[in-house]
Formats: C-alpha cells, structure tokens, sequence
C-alpha cells in the first residue's frame, strides 16, 4: 500500500467518524452529557402530568411554570433517555 | 469532540516522548477526577482516555524506529533504519495500525459474543496458560540467557509490584524496554542518511490477520505483552515476510486497545493501565458508550495515520542534522527525570536494575520480550 493510499483510508476514517458520532449522540444524548444546559424557543406545548415542550429535544418542566409557544426557555437538568428532565428554568 | 481532539493531542506528546507514558497521563487524570467531574462526566474522560491510547499506538513507532538503534539487538523495523528506510518502517507500522484497527472493529461482535464464552473456560487455567506459553518461549531461543531473563525479570517484577511505590510500571517497564535499549544506542556514532521510497507492499491479510488476533489475546489474557502475542502470531503465520511482520507488530498494541472495549463491555476486565482507569470511571460500558468509543477509535486511527506519517518525516529530518548519541542521551535524562519526578529515589534504584535486566537480551542476542516475566510472574502466581 501506498503512502497515498494510507492518507485516503485515513481521511475516510475521519470524515465517516465525526458524524457517525454526532448521530448516536443525537440518539443517546445521556450517552455523552448526563447533565446539560438547553436553551431553544418553545415550539409546542402539550399538558399532562408536567408541561412538555419541545425543542430540538423533548424536555419536561414542572407544571406550576407558565409556558407558552413562542417563550425562549433556559432549562438545566439531566437526560433519562432522550427526554431531558429540567430541574432549573428560566422563560422569557 | 474536544475530548477526542485533546486526547489525540495528548497521545501524540505520549508517542513521541518515551517516558511520558499512557498510563502514568490516565492515572494522573484520575487522580485529578473528582475535580474535573465538577465540570464534565465520566464518559467524557473515558473518551480523552481512549483516543489518546489509540493515538499513542500509532506515534510510539517513531521513537520505537529512531531511537536506541544499536548493532547488538536490532528490532525488523530498526533493521530498516540502518538501511536508509526508517520512514518506511514507520509508514508498515502505522498501516498495520490502521488495517489492524478496522479489521478489529470488524470482528468486535465476534469478540463480544465469544469473549464471555472463551475466558469463563480459560479462566480457571490462566495460570498454568501462561506457564506452558512463557516454557514454549524460553525454548525457542537462546534458553539459558532466556530463562535468565525471565526469571530476573520476574522476581524484580514481583518485589517491585509489592512494594507500596508510586508508579511502579514506570521504572519497571522504561529500564527494560527504554533506557537499556538508549544506553546501546548511544554507541551508534551517527544514523546512516535516510531515503524516501515509493516501494509498494502489498496489504497482507495474514499479517493484519495476525496482528488483530494477536491483540484480541492480550486483551483476554493478563499479563502477556505485544512481543509474545507477535511471536505467537508469527508461528501461527510463518509464511509472512519481514516487512508484514512490522505490520503486525504495528497492528497488535492498536488492536488491543479497540479489543479492550470488547473485553470491558462483556467480561468487565481491562489489561492496560489506561483502559484500567476508563473502567474505574465508568464502572460499566452501555452499548451506545461502546459505539461511540468505537467511533472515537475510528477517528483518533484516522488522525494518528497523518500524525505518524508526518512526524516520521520531520524525525528524519531532525535526526541527519543532530548528533545521535547527544538525541539518546537527552532522552535517557529525560526518562530519568520523570522516574524520579513520580517515583522517587526508589524508583530510580528500580530503573537501574531493571535497565541491567533489560540489557542481558540485547548483549545476549535472546529475545527482549523475555522482560515480560516483570509482569507474567506475578500474575501466573496470582492465578495458580
């Protein structure tokens, strides 16, 4: 094998890796960053037990706060799963 | 994917600087974790931890290949050297590396599946395992001075991992393996001129074969190091040519660190030092963790390539302008130094006999993987 060719498998190695990683990530984001700081624009906003927004990510806040579509939202807290479970929010 | 980046910086410094060790960087890093957990989690070291054992495997060939060049025991790659094509020992190695490396990941769910199966039946004779291979291989070569450096090597190992030392594999491993082969190495007035070739070797897949299972072994069976699994592989291979022998070599430290993986997903073991501490901070691999560790390695493989390669040109370079025992010499003062800086004056008494040791195969012509017994010993007698 060529040097050449070493650096191709080697690029390829490189460019197929990152996404790949950023993609389990997106699947498993507890995988990665246990606890996290989200911050996004509430999309939608369904109520159950707590209130759901969703971001990029579905993220459960406590029910007493006031959420509407279209409030921006800074939400501490920790992934179980791909449901981010905030304990500290901040909306305006 | 800071964390990859730093570790494959850190991997590359680790490689190329003999002393500055893996596991020496993984146990400070620990040492360091409840701090660094304020501000980051467990995984996050995992994966500084293992891009920067990938990294290392590729960049420890330079030094491996340049330095302690001597006529008395010259390594397949370090024969290279003497004829002008150190570069393309360092190019095998590392394409042995890369191969090694994704034929690994390869095979990771052979392993996965296998690796509960094979060590619960090896496990209750790993003892008398490593006795039978460490008899097999004194027999093969130069017995008496074998058998001699086995047994010096074993008993140091076993005062030396007794002992209530920081570090201990620090002097252990860097008087046997580093400062023995300097020493030599500074007799060498200066490196013959080294030469760029466009010689073309074909892959061989026996060679990237060997190197990968070669790797898998050590990373089941405690104590072996990458100079037996090489001989191992070799006689399980024998039609394999000197230069797909430095594949191999190349491939089998780069194989078992991925295979490590493997080994800590399903068994919950870990055979290196750094691997050792990513366990310590995870306590247990999930599958998502184990995939994005086996990309990690990918990536950190992809970088190491053009790390090592172009590292080896500049270490050409560097080496046809310095005078070569004054190169030898720094570094014996500098592995000297962190001896001393972590282990202290008893680990210097320790470097000093494990570098006596570690001469006896070099000045004897008996293979130097013999110093293994440092480690071998203790653990055949933990397990019989």
């Amino acid at each position: 094998m060529n040097e050449t060719t070493l650096l191709r498998i080697a690029l390829t190695c490189i460019v197929i890796g990152i996404p790949a990683i950023y993609l389990i990530t997106d699947i498993y984001p507890a995988t990665i960053a246990p606890t996290a700081t989200l911050t996004g624009t509430v999309s939608a906003v369904s109520h159950t037990n707590g209130t759901t927004l969703t971001l990029s990510k579905t993220v459960v806040v406590p029910s007493d706060i006031n959420i509407k579509t279209g409030s921006t939202i800074r939400a501490k807290g920790t992934w179980n799963k791909d449901t981010f479970v905030a304990s500290e929010i901040t909306v305006t | 994917m800071w964390e990859l980046l730093l570790g494959v910086a850190a991997g590359t410094v680790t490689g190329l600087l003999p002393g500055i060790h893996i596991n020496l960087v993984s146990a400070l890093l620990f040492a360091a974790s409840p701090f660094l957990l304020q501000y980051t989690s467990p995984f996050t070291l995992a994966l500084f931890i293992i891009s920067m054992s990938i990294t290392h495997t590729f960049l420890d060939t330079i030094p491996a290949t340049f330095l302690g060049v001597s006529d008395d025991h010259m390594l397949p790659a370090q024969a290279l050297v003497v004829n002008g094509r150190g570069h393309e020992a360092v190019k095998l190695a590392t394409q042995g590396s890369l191969l090694c490396l994704l034929f690994g990941i390869v095979l990771l769910p052979f392993f996965i599946w296998g690796f509960p199966k094979i060590y619960t039946s090896v496990k209750p004779a790993i003892g008398w395992v490593l006795l039978l291979l460490s008899i097999w291989l004194i027999l093969r070569k130069e017995r008496f001075w074998s058998a001699v450096t086995f047994g010096l090597s074993g008993l140091l190992g076993i005062v030396v991992l007794n002992a209530q030392l920081n570090e201990p594999l620090l002097p252990l491993l860097s008087g046997m393996f580093g400062t023995s082969a300097l020493l030599l190495g500074m007799r060498t007035p200066s490196l013959p001129a080294q030469y760029h070739t466009d010689e073309i070797h074909p892959i061989n897949m026996l060679a990237v074969t060997g190197g990968t299972l070669a790797g898998a072994l050590i990373a089941l069976l405690p104590g072996l190091g990458p100079a037996q699994a090489a001989t191992m592989a070799g006689e399980l291979f024998p039609e394999i040519n000197p230069w797909s022998r430095i594949i191999m070599a190349g491939g089998i430290n780069t194989a078992n660190f991925l295979v490590s993986l493997a080994t800590m997903f399903t068994i919950e073991k870990a055979r290196n030092g750094s691997m050792v501490v990513v366990l310590q901070l995870l306590q247990k691999i999930t599958v998502p963790q184990l995939l994005i560790a086996t990309l990690a390695c990918v990536i950190a493989g992809g970088l190491g390539t053009i790390l090592a390669l172009w590292f080896s040109r500049v270490f050409v370079k560097l080496l046809a302008r310095v005078n070569y025992p004054a190169v030898c010499l720094s570094v014996l003062g500098f592995v000297v130094l962190i001896v001393t800086v972590f282990s202290g004056w008893r680990g210097l008494l320790i470097l000093v006999i494990s570098t006596a040791i570690g001469l006896i195969p070099q000045l004897t012509n008996a293979p130097k993987q013999h110093c293994m017994g440092c480690l071998i010993v203790p653990v055949m007698l933990f397990f019989l």
